[in-house]
């Protein structure tokens, strides 16, 4: 864990220190209350801590053997999560154009066969049986005005 | 008295609610991966529909069938559904294993609702006493306990005091972006108008907590680590006889108590409690040679002590709004999106809805029994629910959870991104809980801040002059403290 703390303590660090810039432009008093005190409590405690975190990466990662470091998905897995996050984002951006239930059958199908169904009748059933119900539920019981497209 | 009176007849005309979040607590808590958190979320799209004390009866119901549900892998399977339920792994097990797993289960449906009822009484009677004693705060005795539940989040972190604290100051970090509430002059959004109205409560939540989730799973099954669930036990006889009965209501009684006190202090939670009841039920055993091999005191005390401890962490969640666990945290979040403001003004202003969730509360004791002891027969196929399905619904109930609040897809890809940070969080062992503590107590904490500071036109002392205010500072201290101590002894072991 030590090479990975050391790397999140660098972007924590980094992240604070451009909300403490940004923090210095906003006035100094203002009614008796500085608008600066809370953010700069939680920066500068947010800069130490990232600071530490770094430090004991630091120290972790001379003790641990190469290898040792619990690792980020590869292979076959890491482009199964990268597709699946990426179909959940492509929905969001899609949802609209095409209509909630075009969008919606694509993406419960396209999880389902990330998640290792094969059978192409039981992906076909499942989602467009899923995606009916969600929409009766949502559109109508709870009345939410779901994205409708051209097409639906 | 009377409250509570109409508080039942209100449960009873919603008992459908009550029973739709106890029956969906036992199964997100029998199917590994899901949690009462997860159900929580799950549930937001509805309950952000119903009136709040229908939706707040069915979260409690929701929380303590969550906490029995854990109970059923655990002894079925050998996985424990929530961590809660580990302690019964032990001898719920090896009882299975023996050809018993009905009567396994139907102990700890017995121990479970005994806890939950304890604890719920504990609800009832000390929950307006310190509502009343919470009425007298005044904003530098509120920032002080907003200092002291903040602390907390470095309690519940899973890995390290450091990054249990980072999460927390990072979930305040995002509370701070969009305006200034006291000078309503824009902050942090570095010129993108979407960032004015800051992060939503619900995206961030259905991220963190649910879609991280999915990842992980995914990532588990593509790696081999999960696939079908494995051969379930015989079920066997449901319930124990009167003797065997006879000689656990001390240990239930004892573990239930045991539960409900741990459950009030902040930080401590299911697992533990049951841990340590499991190990003064051995300690006081006749025959502590047999547990972990199948003894039924083995089995009581660790399911009577964590459902002991849901009515115990409800405590300082509804009369100062201070979290105590991760369900709770989730639950305080989902309690601000149905316009539910958890503190003593909860008691003062809406005592009904306060009646309401302690009679939903005590009558999801008796739900847990029925459904539990009906559902015993059939939870091996629960367990057997297919993940290729299961999963997928849960990330599209999650995005259309996202858009429903406020008819946004800007939210749908905040949720997704949210899911994305979570995953990786969780994975290197930040907290998410932590995180959500931060985003719903940093603005409470900076409100009160900036009102104590009017009130005494900028002088700072203000914080440290009450007594109040300075007994939170010395429990933030030893908060962290005992994080840090317990930390240091399980890097040591």
């Amino acid at each position: 864990m030590g090479r990975i703390d050391i790397v999140y303590g660098v972007l924590l660090g980094a992240l604070s220190l451009l909300f403490f810039a940004e923090t210095l432009s906003f006035p100094r008093s203002s009614g008796g209350i500085n608008p600066r005190v809370f953010p700069l409590i939680v920066l500068v405690s947010l800069l130490g801590l990232s600071a530490g975190l770094a430090v004991q990466g630091l120290l972790r990662a001379r003790r641990e053997k190469a290898g040792s470091e619990p690792t980020l998905p590869r292979g076959k897995t890491a482009v199964k999560l990268v597709v699946l996050a990426g179909g959940g984002l492509a929905y969001a951006l899609l949802v609209e154009p095409l209509g909630f239930i075009l969008a919606t059958p694509i993406l419960i199908a396209l999880a389902m066969v990330l998640f290792g169904e094969r059978k192409p009748l039981r992906i076909a059933l499942v989602s467009l049986a899923a995606s009916a119900a969600l929409y009766f539920l949502f559109r109508g019981v709870f009345r939410v005005p779901l994205p409708r497209s051209f097409f639906w | 008295m009377a409250g509570l009176f109409e508080g039942f007849a209100y449960v009873l005309a919603h008992l459908h609610f009550l029973a739709i979040g106890v029956v969906g607590g036992i199964l997100v808590g029998v199917i590994p991966g899901l949690s009462g958190s997860t159900g929580i979320i799950l549930m937001l799209p509805f309950l952000v529909y119903m009136d709040p004390s229908s939706a707040l009866i069915m979260m409690s119901g929701l929380f303590c069938g969550s906490m029995y549900g854990g109970s059923i892998s655990a002894i079925l399977i050998s996985t424990p559904g929530t961590p809660s339920a580990a302690a019964t792994v032990l001898d719920g097990y090896p009882l299975a294993k023996k050809g018993y797993a009905g009567k396994a289960l139907g102990v700890a449906t017995i121990a479970s609702t005994a806890g939950g009822i304890i604890s719920a009484l504990c609800l009832i009677f000390l929950a307006p006493q310190l509502a009343r004693i919470a009425l007298k705060f005044g904003p530098a005795e509120y920032f002080a306990l907003m200092i002291f539940g903040l602390t907390i989040m470095a309690s519940v972190s899973a890995s390290s005091i450091t990054k249990g604290l980072i999460s927390g100051f990072f979930g305040i970090l995002l509370s701070l972006v969009g305006i200034d509430p006291t000078l309503g002059t824009e902050r942090f959004t570095f010129g993108t108008i979407r960032l004015l109205t800051g992060f939503s409560m619900m995206p961030v939540l259905i991220g963190v907590f649910a879609l991280s989730e999915v990842l992980l799973q995914l990532e588990l099954y593509s790696d081999g680590k999960i696939s079908r669930i494995p051969h379930t036990e015989k079920i066997g006889s449901i319930l124990p006889t009167k003797k065997e009965l006879r000689g656990l209501w001390k240990v239930i009684l004892g573990s239930s108590i045991l539960g409900t006190i741990i459950g009030i202090i902040p930080a401590t939670g299911g697992a533990i409690a049951s841990f340590m009841a499991y190990n003064e039920a051995r300690r006081f055993s006749k025959e502590p040679e047999t547990f972990g091999t199948g003894n039924l005191a083995g089995i009581a005390a660790p399911e009577a002590a964590n459902n002991g401890t849901t009515g115990g962490a409800m405590v300082p969640l509804i009369t100062l709004g201070i979290p105590g666990d991760v369900v709770t945290a989730v639950m305080l979040g989902a309690l601000l999106l149905i316009g539910v403001q958890p503190g003593p003004l909860l008691f003062s202003q809406t005592p009904h809805i306060v009646n309401n969730l302690f009679a939903g509360f005590l009558a999801a004791q008796f739900l847990i029994l029925g459904f539990g002891l009906l559902s015993i027969r059939v939870s091996p196929l629960i367990l057997k629910a297919p993940l290729g399905i299961l999963f997928p619904l849960i990330l599209c109930l999650c995005l259309l959870g996202a858009f429903s609040l406020g008819n946004s897809v800007y939210d749908v890809a905040l949720a997704m991104a949210f899911g994305v940070l979570g995953y990786f969080m969780k994975k290197h062992g930040f907290s998410g809980a932590s995180l959500i503590l931060g985003l719903i107590l940093g603005p409470i904490a900076e409100r009160e801040l900036s009102r104590a500071l009017i009130l005494s036109h900028g002088d700072g002392t203000v914080l440290f002059r009450s007594p109040i205010a300075l007994g939170f500072y010395v429990l933030a201290a030893l908060s962290v403290g005992y994080s840090l101590m317990g930390y240091r002894k399980s890097k040591k072991a």
